[in-house]
């Protein structure tokens, strides 16, 4: 074996240009592969932020058929010692119980339909994103129970501004219409526009208070400490949960978001697309050259089959030498796509050239690239995998090779 | 020197190349013994078939017609493996252009078979010393090929053909490429490897001078024996 490594190493650097060709080849596939798979995680990873932390947090807790259907009916009896219990949970940093309902909010000038978020202001604050989005006024305090915070589209389009009156208008319990007035305490602003527009927060007293459902919560959110596993905290909240009369569940955030989760599923089999295209273009270079080169050593491998070299140690060389090539590559390519990875996962990748586009994604204008460490380990045994692959057919070509004519090619 | 036993056996080998619609005999039925520790020249004008008996008898290609018998065994009759294995273990190649591997040291060449066999490693270097010493050019075997001269690689050649247990060295024109002082110290060379290690050498040429050799000619012409067919 030492020896047909030491051929196949030294036959390398015969034709050095023809080496380095397929060398870069093969390096240039795997940056591109590396760098998009980069930023393609940090497009997703910051989908799933701005959702988890805008609207979804890590894990759930509603009454069954609430998420079908979230109407205030489908809420459940809860007060802060249910809140406080599921904080306490071994992995579960903080929770937040709220009740969310649907409302008209009126100013002088315009009306919007939109989703009331009633919420407990301490609480939300170890658990949501909101609190710390002001950039007009502040977040609401308890007992803030007459005051209001709105995205920041949703007070342009009321035409509204920091201590500004809007009236909320919504059914209570008997289906009767309530209505009462706010004032703008703090208006935020998200990556989302979106959100931004549609979405209002007050405290949980005053949505009760509106609807008639004292003590009533729609949902608890809960905020899971880094690097949790999500499922296993799931599996331990539905003990402490299962005997609630409500029927309560508790949910991810992916079980909670089927539209979210298919589209985290949507960019990663396009990572799969991609891998297929790139590795197709890779094997047509492997092959072309592994070819010439055995074209090039026709007469020596004549040679060592004379010698009694057999077909599968001839195929054995020119496998040794695609593998050696492959690796050689993969270490130029990754060592580059990693110093451009770690460039984009610290400074980012600066799109402000398409805002707009990002903004009506729900997306920030710097998406921070990330790989994982198994995401490298695949993408380096699959790419080196499929220059092997790319180099069996020249292989078996090189081992086929009628000794005597070989011997005579010139 | 010879045994007396028959090392090689050939009765009516024919070989016919087709190209298209083109059959070109090159052997019209061949026959020939050849015994243990014999030093044979095959001789005859270029196209009478040197190299394609040559070839045949290595097993490098397969007779149209006829029986070749190397040590019992019907070349004939076996396998592409079963061959690759006979030339490995029992036959030597020493080629015209010398045909070392080029990015191969001379001692890595010499040992190259003896690689193949899974001959250990200390074994097969000391053995390859041996006879690099045993060719004069044990001071040489950290060159690569193309830092020695024809005469050296064809010296090499020779070491490489008897690294292992070869029975019998089939050299195709192994003096073509060298001049004459140099074509003589092969031979020179050939003939005390065929005395002290019993090897039983083959090999081709149309060099008058280099016949002269030859304990024993075999006279080639159109594709049959015409002289030494037997001894």
């Amino acid at each position: 074996m030492r020896i047909f490594l030491a051929i196949a190493w030294r036959n390398l650097w015969r034709n050095y240009q023809r080496s380095l060709i397929m060398i870069a080849g093969i390096a240039v596939g795997l940056f591109g592969l590396l760098v998009y798979y980069g930023i393609s995680n940090g497009f997703i990873d910051e989908i799933v932020e701005t959702s988890i932390e805008l609207e979804l947090a890590h894990l759930q807790v509603n009454r069954q058929g609430y998420l079908k259907n979230p109407v205030p009916g489908n809420g459940f009896r809860a007060d802060s010692v249910l809140v406080k219990k599921l904080a306490a949970v071994p992995g579960i940093k903080a929770a937040s119980g709220r009740f969310k309902a649907a409302v008209l909010i009126n100013s002088a000038e315009k009306s919007s339909r939109l989703e009331l978020v009633g919420v407990n202001p301490e609480d939300e604050s170890l658990v949501m994103k909101i609190p710390g989005l002001i950039v007009e006024g502040e977040y609401l305090k308890p007992g803030d129970n007459h005051r209001i915070v709105l995205g920041g589209e949703l007070a342009r389009l009321l035409g509204v501004g920091l201590g500004d009156k809007v009236v909320v208008m919504a059914q209570d319990r008997k289906n009767e219409l309530q209505s009462v007035l706010f004032r703008v305490a703090g208006i935020f602003k998200s990556s989302a526009p979106i959100f931004d527009k549609a979405a209002a927060f007050v405290t949980l007293e005053a949505i009760q208070s509106l609807l008639d459902r004292r003590g009533e919560m729609t949902s608890v959110l809960l905020r899971a400490q880094k690097g949790a596993d999500l499922n296993l905290l799931a599996q331990n909240i539905r003990q402490i949960i299962k005997d609630d009369p409500q029927d309560l569940e508790v949910k991810t955030w992916l079980e909670v978001s089927p539209i979210l989760s298919q589209s985290i599923d949507m960019f990663n089999k396009f990572i799969w697309i991609f891998y297929a295209i790139i590795y197709l273009a890779m094997a047509f270079g492997v092959i072309n050259i592994m070819f010439m080169a055995v074209i090039d050593r026709t007469h020596e491998i004549g040679v060592m089959r004379a010698l009694g070299t057999t077909r599968g140690k001839v195929m054995l060389v020119v496998l040794l030498e695609a593998a050696i090539l492959g690796i050689a590559g993969l270490i130029v390519g990754g060592v580059s796509a990693g110093i451009l990875n770690n460039y984009l996962s610290t400074r980012g990748l600066d799109l402000s050239y398409w805002s707009s586009a990002m903004s009506f994604m729900g997306l920030s204008n710097v998406i921070h690239s990330n790989i994982t460490a198994s995401q490298w380990t695949a993408s380096f045994i699959s790419a080196e995998g499929a220059v092997i692959a790319a180099s069996i057919w020249p292989a078996w070509r090189a081992s086929r090779l009628k000794p005597v004519e070989a011997i005579q090619f010139q | 020197m010879s045994s007396g036993k028959y090392i090689l056996e050939v009765k009516e080998l024919k070989k016919v190349y087709i190209t298209g619609e083109v059959e070109t005999p090159a052997l019209r039925g061949v026959n020939l013994k050849l015994e243990e520790g014999a030093f044979a020249s095959v001789v005859g004008p270029s196209g009478c078939g040197k190299t394609t008996l040559l070839n045949l008898l290595g097993g490098l290609d397969a007779p149209t017609s006829g029986t070749i018998t190397l040590d019992g065994a019907r070349l004939d009759q076996l396998s592409e493996k079963e061959l690759s294995r006979i030339r490995l273990k029992h036959i030597g190649f020493v080629f015209q252009a010398y045909n070392l591997f080029p990015v191969l040291t001379a001692l890595e060449n010499v040992e190259y078979v003896m690689m193949l066999q899974s001959i250990p490693a200390g074994e097969r270097r000391k053995r390859a010393m041996e006879l690099l010493e045993a060719v004069g050019l044990a001071g040489m075997a950290h060159k690569r090929p193309t830092q020695l001269s024809g005469g050296q690689q064809q010296r090499i050649a020779v070491a490489r053909a008897i690294s292992t247990e070869t029975r019998l060295v089939l050299a195709d024109e192994p003096t073509a490429n060298l001049d004459s002082t140099t074509a003589s110290q092969l031979l020179d060379l050939m003939e005390t490897l065929n005395h002290e290690h019993a090897v039983t050498f083959l090999f081709s040429t149309h060099d008058p001078r280099v016949v002269k050799r030859a304990r024993r000619v075999i006279r080639l012409r159109d594709g049959l024996v015409v002289e030494g067919n037997s001894q």
